[in-house]
């Protein structure tokens, strides 16, 4: 058993938290969405006032979660590697769908350049990246509807707004269920919340200690064709490619090392 | 033989009936009917049978004999004639059934036969029968009021009353009575139908107040305009309901708007229209200008005073001062009827006598209030918008409905307006923090769009159906291979 600390106090902090004010703005939002001449959840007057006091909460809350991301390198963990990403994800989605009912292991193991499989990667991507975005600056142009642009493709500029924030925070919603069932599939079904709270991933060395199955220990090592290439589908990170070529001149040859060597390290 | 038999039984009957019909002279007849006593018993009713010869001699019929009118009889066969032979008066005035179609009943009359109501001897009379153009007859247009009074007392009550009595007794001779009117096709005797007898009834009281150059009419430059308005148009296209003169004016008892008692005086305009248009009244009677021209504020504006009276394209004056302050376009105004509202609203003078602000001090809150005026009408905001009457239900400046949202809705750019004024609305009431956060306003944007919420609906059915299924699997096939290793 190996213990690797993947998560910092701020990550988590910023986790917890945002989980709150997630079902908070969810529950608020529902409330609004469908208040009519009565009170869904909350009379309406209380409903949009917790909305709006989460919401900017939220908001600062997602600013200081980016500025900690860029300060620890952290982002890096949201960007995926495009390429060969779909066959990743179908892997990925395989297991999801089949392999978890016959016990097969996971394809995608935890390590310190590997914290999220490609499902995670890519949805994560476009939630840090845009919808989070989205959801934020269209809830403030809300607030702030002076700000907001004038007219949009001939409509009014705060409609559209509107209908974004909505849909947008739909999909999230949508999304944080999706998330919280996913968490369950660690080694135990308490397992990946344990770790979120602690911090530490417990990964057990005799599953995937640098056998073929799991996640290749020595990518660094890979050439740029083979980590660009096919093979790439068995890894799921940006290999620095500083490391995977020492020597320019020589490319062609290390590219047959490394074949090689993979190649035996499946043997 | 036979030929001098027939011979003579010709020569004989044709001194016969020559002495006979010489027999027939007035005198003939007088020389019994004269006696002051004569008399017959019928049907157990004693009648004189005596002829004044003086009174037939100033009626208008002076010139005829009895047996012009009496015809049929043997002198000396008395009683002459049993069943009697009815006068027809028809077989000489031959177009009476035309002109005396106000008695519908009349026309199967021919005279003397049917109820003495409505037969030519009932009101015409018999031996002392006159012409209708004497002064001194019964008859004459003058005296027909007081005539046909006697058995229509009722509408002689009204008549009474009416401008046009007031006229006869002015002696103006241009004045109608019962007569003059009622031989004209305007009545249901005439067998006409509805629409046809109102346009009649329509035309008979313009010709004199529109086209009779002799009788000037000061309404006649409104009147012009009466077969452009809503019920002249209405009643042109036959619709049986829409409204002529006499609907409001009352068909009798025409009294002048000046009078208390007129139909169409102010007061009682609201209840003369609600005749028909029975919602809008009650709406106008609930409104503040009905419950204040109840309470006896002759200036507050009645029915007439927006639509017209006879026509509805009359524009008030008003100064020109009221548009350049407000911003408003008289065209719109005039076009959207609220020219009216502005009419006294914006005059200054009588706003401050109700105790009431002019329409420029009342609308100082409203943000683009020049917009507001040309797109949104008064009674947009200031009635109990009611469907399908919108509205006559004026309301009082502390109810008037602020449903900025009704317009502000319809489209994004309005949308966007409202919000971002009830926005900056509340910031000023509330300080910039608080009144961004505690403000009320909400935009609806994917609110209450039943494709949306359908879609949003069946994803999220799917998503928890998938992961309970998902997690029920999980678990099975778990328990299954725990079996399985054991």
């Amino acid at each position: 058993m190996k213990k690797l600390f993947l998560y910092p106090f701020w990550l988590r902090f910023w986790h917890w938290l945002n989980a709150a004010l997630f079902i908070l703005l969810i529950l608020t939002g529902i409330s609004i969405h469908y208040s009519a001449s009565n009170d869904l959840l909350m009379p309406f007057e209380y409903a949009i006032v917790t909305h709006n006091v989460a919401g900017i909460i939220l908001s600062f809350l997602f600013l200081i979660f980016t500025i900690m991301n860029i300060k620890s390198g952290n982002y890096k963990y949201y960007i995926p590697l495009m390429h060969g990403i779909y066959e990743r994800l179908v892997k990925q989605g395989r297991y999801y769908v089949y392999g978890v009912f016959n016990g097969e292991p996971h394809p995608y193991h935890i390590s310190e350049k590997d914290k999220f499989n490609p499902l995670q990667q890519i949805s994560y991507f476009g939630i840090i990246f845009f919808m989070m975005p989205t959801i934020i600056i269209s809830g403030w142009l809300l607030l702030f509807p002076e700000l907001a642009p004038g007219e949009i493709m001939g409509m009014g500029g705060v409609w559209p707004m509107a209908v974004l924030h909505s849909v947008v925070g739909y999909l999230l919603s949508i999304f944080m269920f999706g998330h919280i069932y996913l968490a369950t599939h660690g080694d135990t079904i308490g397992a990946n919340f344990k770790s979120m709270i602690d911090g530490y991933h417990h990964v057990h060395e005799d599953e995937h200690a640098g056998n073929g199955n799991g996640t290749p220990i020595n990518y660094e090592l890979l050439s740029d064709e083979v980590a660009y290439g096919n093979e790439i589908v068995g890894t799921n990170h940006i290999p620095a490619k500083e490391e995977v070529i020492p020597d320019i001149e020589s490319e062609s040859l290390s590219e047959d090392e490394s074949t090689d060597d993979r190649s035996e390290k499946k043997q | 033989m036979k030929i001098v038999y027939t011979i003579v039984i010709c020569i004989f009957c044709f001194f016969a009936h020559s002495l006979n019909l010489h027999c027939q002279s007035d005198e003939d007849c007088m020389e019994c009917h004269s006696d002051p006593d004569i008399s017959m018993e019928r049907k157990g009713v004693l009648r004189p049978l005596t002829v004044k010869k003086f009174i037939l001699a100033r009626s208008v019929h002076a010139s005829l004999k009895c047996v012009d009118c009496h015809a049929g009889f043997d002198p000396y066969d008395i009683p002459h004639k049993s069943p009697m032979t009815l006068i027809n008066c028809l077989d000489c005035h031959k177009n009476t059934v035309q002109i005396h179609r106000f008695h519908p009943q009349m026309v199967g009359s021919k005279g003397t036969e049917g109820s003495p109501n409505v037969n030519c001897k009932g009101c015409h009379g018999t031996h002392n029968v006159s012409s209708p153009k004497d002064p001194t007859s019964p008859k004459h247009f003058a005296n027909s009021t007081q005539y046909c009074g006697k058995c229509h007392a009722d509408i002689l009550t009204d008549h009474l009353q009416s401008e046009h009595h007031v006229e006869v007794e002015h002696n103006n001779p241009n004045a109608p009575t019962c007569i003059y009117c009622h031989s004209k096709p305007i009545t249901k005797g005439n067998l006409l139908d509805k629409a046809q007898l109102k346009i009649n009834q329509e035309k008979l009281c313009l010709d004199c107040h529109l086209n009779d150059p002799h009788n000037p009419s000061k309404f006649a430059k409104t009147l012009v305009d009466y077969e452009k308005s809503v019920h002249g148009l209405a009643i042109l296209s036959g619709n049986q309901d829409a409204a002529v003169c006499v609907d409001c004016h009352g068909a009798h008892k025409l009294q002048k708007a000046s009078v208390p008692t007129s139909s169409v005086h102010k007061n009682n305009i609201a209840e003369l229209c609600g005749k028909c248009h029975g919602d809008i009244t009650k709406e106008y009677l609930s409104s503040v200008h009905g419950r204040a021209m109840k309470f006896g504020v002759g200036e507050s504006p009645s029915c007439t005073f927006c639509h017209g009276e006879h026509n509805i394209t009359a524009v008030p004056h008003i100064e020109k001062q009221v548009f350049t302050a407000t911003g408003m376009k008289f065209e719109k105004m005039v076009d959207n009827q609220m020219v009216w509202c502005i009419s006294c609203h914006s005059d200054q003078a009588m706003m401050t006598r109700r105790g009431l602000l002019t329409i420029e001090e009342a609308h100082k809150w409203l943000p683009a209030a020049a917009t507001h005026y040309n797109t949104v009408r008064c009674v947009d905001c200031h009635s109990s918008y009611d469907p399908p009457n919108l509205s006559h239900n004026i309301l009082n400046r502390e109810e008037t409905i602020k449903k900025c949202e009704e317009c502000h809705s319809q489209n994004s750019v309005l949308m966007s307006k409202l919000y971002v004024h009830e926005k900056e609305k509340s910031r000023n009431l509330m300080g910039f923090i608080n009144g961004t956060l505690l403000s009320n306003a909400y935009v609806i944007g994917t609110t209450r769009n039943v494709y949306l919420d359908v879609t949003s609906g069946v994803i999220f059915v799917f998503t928890v159906s998938g992961i309970f299924i998902h997690a029920f699997l999980r678990f099975r096939s778990r328990k299954t291979r725990n079996v399985e290793q054991a």
